[in-house]
């Protein structure tokens, strides 16, 4: 019981250390992990976004460069030559196939329109002859600004193209010179801009509408491609749609250019790194965690070892110090009880020396002398029975362990006792069972027991008790030793501490508070058991209970 | 006429007994006694007893004991402790108490023969004195 109090303790203790250490180790590790990813993250977003951007960048300076290219060279025509030679569809056509053979057919064809929309001449691949663009869209925006770049449509062959023109101003009269711009060539421009797997590029107009190839599976609604143009190269993602976008405008404002990513593949890398830091962090953990549970269990290990190590050493040296307190206690009664017959042999020789020096000349005298003699004797024998007892005190000092007849244990130190027991007065009344078996046990040790517990006795009665019962009884698998006197009894606020080492209710110097904690250890070292019943007033009665199958433990 | 008359108590008996012979040799009167009990008795059977020789350690009622009971009732009679072994505690416990000295068991005669006619001849100053302090007393009270 008290082990296991001791055992449940203990592991509360552990417990809690082991939480406090792994609170302490996991705070700063958390903060910093968590510190560290969060700056990872955003820095890893700048710079997917930053790359993402510099490829719309660069792409939109291909595409401006490519469109201004273009625009050039019809700028250039319209520039130097006049409207009068450009109106001659072979002197056009000459031109259309210079550009093409220097611009691999990127120029489809090349047409001379008048103010009036009619027109005038024309190079290119379709024949078509006196075509009139007065009322279309393109024309007007063309006559109103120096040059126009239309819209992707479809054109005869349903061929998807784009419309450049460049307004001319000779004197009074206005003329339009458009090229028509084959979409194809764009779209090879718009294919080399491919990130990964997922990421497009593509171009809108104002009207959401697709001046370039649709980017592939994910497509946005209307509305959020027209958002886009709000969000003027704004970085971000489409939440939704699970894609991050990247913009910038062309063609003044008029085209914006579409890079489009799958977030996962996008941040790929990121989301990577992620895993792996809280693969490491896990790992981690789980390291800290281990390490910290079995260096408590390992402290905990040393503890116990530690502490039961002390408590026999401990209870081993109160045993020893026990030993040496009941040779002391010993010494003094013996050197009393020796003390008084050497001084009735003293006082004898002594009166026989008076004697003497009266002379042996009378029969009263020689009778004396006899007498004397007589008296020296007995108390001679006296004597010799006290230091016989001693040494078989003497003898049985070692902690051997042998097979002990108690009950003839308890008749010597009774025997021993008797001379205490004369003086307290008080008579000691043995009543022991006559099969008692014999146990396995230190003479030593059982005879502290047996004279500690019979001494604490006639010390609890000092002059005022008068009778100690000391029974034993042998039951199937032990015995009992029964100590019981008819003292005042141990009041209750001492109870609990009978046993405890160095308490003592003796006046200084009579006690040293070991006997019955001495008696305890032996006991329990034995795998016995010692308990009392005490009743103020009435007296006490100590319980020693000893298997007989005891190994020692 | 003995140069005192002394109480010797000791639960030993032949110790009293040889005691007994050795001090009624030297002119001592002795009165013996085996416990503290008989020694109370025997001071009121004889109260001229000047000195008590007492042993400490004794069954029932012990030296200790019986000296405060004798200091009590006698103040007066000086008392010698003689013990089997003198432990500074007793010997203070018994100089508490009014004891005229201690002895250790065993002791020789003729110290113990000095003692206990020193401890006579200081009971007999002490009962002169008082005597003289009543007789003035009594004068006084006349003039």
């Amino acid at each position: 019981m008290e082990e296991k109090l001791t055992t449940r303790y203990s592991k509360v203790i552990i417990r809690k250390m082991i939480i406090i250490l792994i609170g302490v180790t996991f705070a700063p590790m958390v903060l910093i992990t968590g510190i560290i990813l969060y700056r990872f993250n955003t820095f890893s977003h700048e710079m997917v976004y930053a790359n993402l951007k510099e490829l719309v960048l660069r792409h939109k300076l291909h595409i401006d460069f490519f469109l201004n290219e273009n625009l050039s060279h019809i700028k250039f025509l319209s520039h130097n030559f006049e409207p009068e030679l450009l109106q001659d569809d072979a002197f056009l056509h000459e031109r259309l196939q210079d550009l093409q053979e220097e611009y691999n057919l990127v120029l489809m064809d090349l047409e001379l329109i008048d103010e009036q929309g009619r027109q005038v001449a024309y190079a290119g691949p379709s024949q078509l002859k006196d075509a009139f663009y007065g009322n279309t869209h393109w024309f007007k925006e063309a006559m109103d600004s120096p040059h126009y770049i239309s819209d992707v449509f479809k054109g005869p062959k349903d061929q998807l193209q784009f419309i450049m023109a460049t307004k001319i101003q000779k004197e009074n009269t206005g003329w339009i010179l458009k090229a028509t711009i084959d979409f194809v060539s764009m779209n090879l421009l718009m294919e080399n801009l491919k990130v990964g797997e997922t990421g497009h590029a593509y171009i809108l107009n104002r009207q959401g509408e697709f001046q370039t190839r649709p980017p592939g599976k994910i497509e946005l609604t209307k509305q959020q491609y027209l958002e886009l143009f709000d969000k003027l190269e704004q970085t971000g993602h489409v939440s939704d749609k699970k894609i991050i976008t990247v913009s910038a405008f062309l063609k003044n404002n008029e085209w914006i250019l579409i890079l489009q990513q799958d977030i996962d593949e996008a941040f790929a890398e990121l989301n990577f790194n992620r895993k792996f830091a809280v693969l490491i962090f896990s790992l981690c953990s789980l390291g800290i965690i281990m390490v910290c549970v079995l260096l408590f269990r390992r402290v905990d290990n040393y503890i116990s070892e530690a502490s039961s190590e002390k408590e026999s050493v401990m209870t081993q040296q109160i045993i020893e110090t026990g030993k040496l307190d009941s040779i002391g206690e010993l010494a003094t009664g013996i050197a009393h009880e020796i003390n008084n017959p050497v001084a009735i042999m003293v006082e004898e020789a002594g009166w026989v020396q008076d004697l003497l020096h009266e002379g042996i000349d009378k029969n009263n005298n020689l009778e004396e002398f006899i007498r004397a003699l007589k008296q020296i004797e007995t108390q001679g024998r006296r004597c010799k029975e006290i230091t016989r007892k001693l040494l078989s005190f003497g003898r049985k000092m070692d902690s051997r362990v042998e097979s002990v007849q108690l009950n003839d244990l308890i008749e010597e130190v009774v025997s021993l006792s008797s001379e205490k027991a004369r003086h307290a007065n008080v008579k000691i009344n043995t009543r022991l069972d006559p099969h008692l078996p014999e146990i396995q046990a230190s003479v030593t040790e059982m005879q502290q027991v047996l004279s500690n517990i019979i001494n604490n006795g006639l010390d609890a009665m000092e002059n005022k008790g008068d009778h100690l019962d000391i029974n034993s009884i042998s039951h199937e698998d032990h015995i009992v030793i029964t100590v019981r006197d008819n003292g005042p009894g141990i009041p209750a606020i001492n109870l609990s501490r009978v046993f405890d080492p160095f308490f003592s209710t003796k006046p200084v110097g009579k006690g040293s508070g070991l006997g019955l904690s001495i008696c305890y250890g032996i006991i329990k070292k034995m795998g016995g058991r010692i308990d009392f019943e005490s009743v103020v007033g009435e007296g006490s009665a100590f319980n020693i209970m000893l298997p007989l199958d005891n190994s020692l433990k | 006429m003995a140069l005192a008359i002394v109480l010797l108590v000791d639960d030993e008996v032949p110790f009293v007994e040889t005691m007994t012979k050795r001090l009624t040799k030297r002119e001592l009167e002795i009165i013996p006694a085996y416990t503290g009990e008989g020694a109370l008795l025997k001071l009121n059977e004889h109260p001229n007893i000047e000195v008590v020789i007492l042993d400490v350690k004794m069954p029932g009622m012990d030296g200790i004991d019986t000296l405060g009971e004798i200091k009590k009732i006698h103040p007066l009679k000086e008392v010698i402790m003689l013990t089997g072994h003198a432990t500074v505690e007793s010997a203070i416990e018994g100089m508490k108490k009014g004891a005229y000295d201690y002895l250790m068991k065993p002791c020789d005669i003729e110290l113990l023969v000095n003692k206990v006619t020193e401890a006579a001849k200081k009971k007999r100053r002490h009962e002169e004195k008082i005597i003289e302090a009543q007789l003035k007393e009594i004068t006084m009270r006349r003039t």
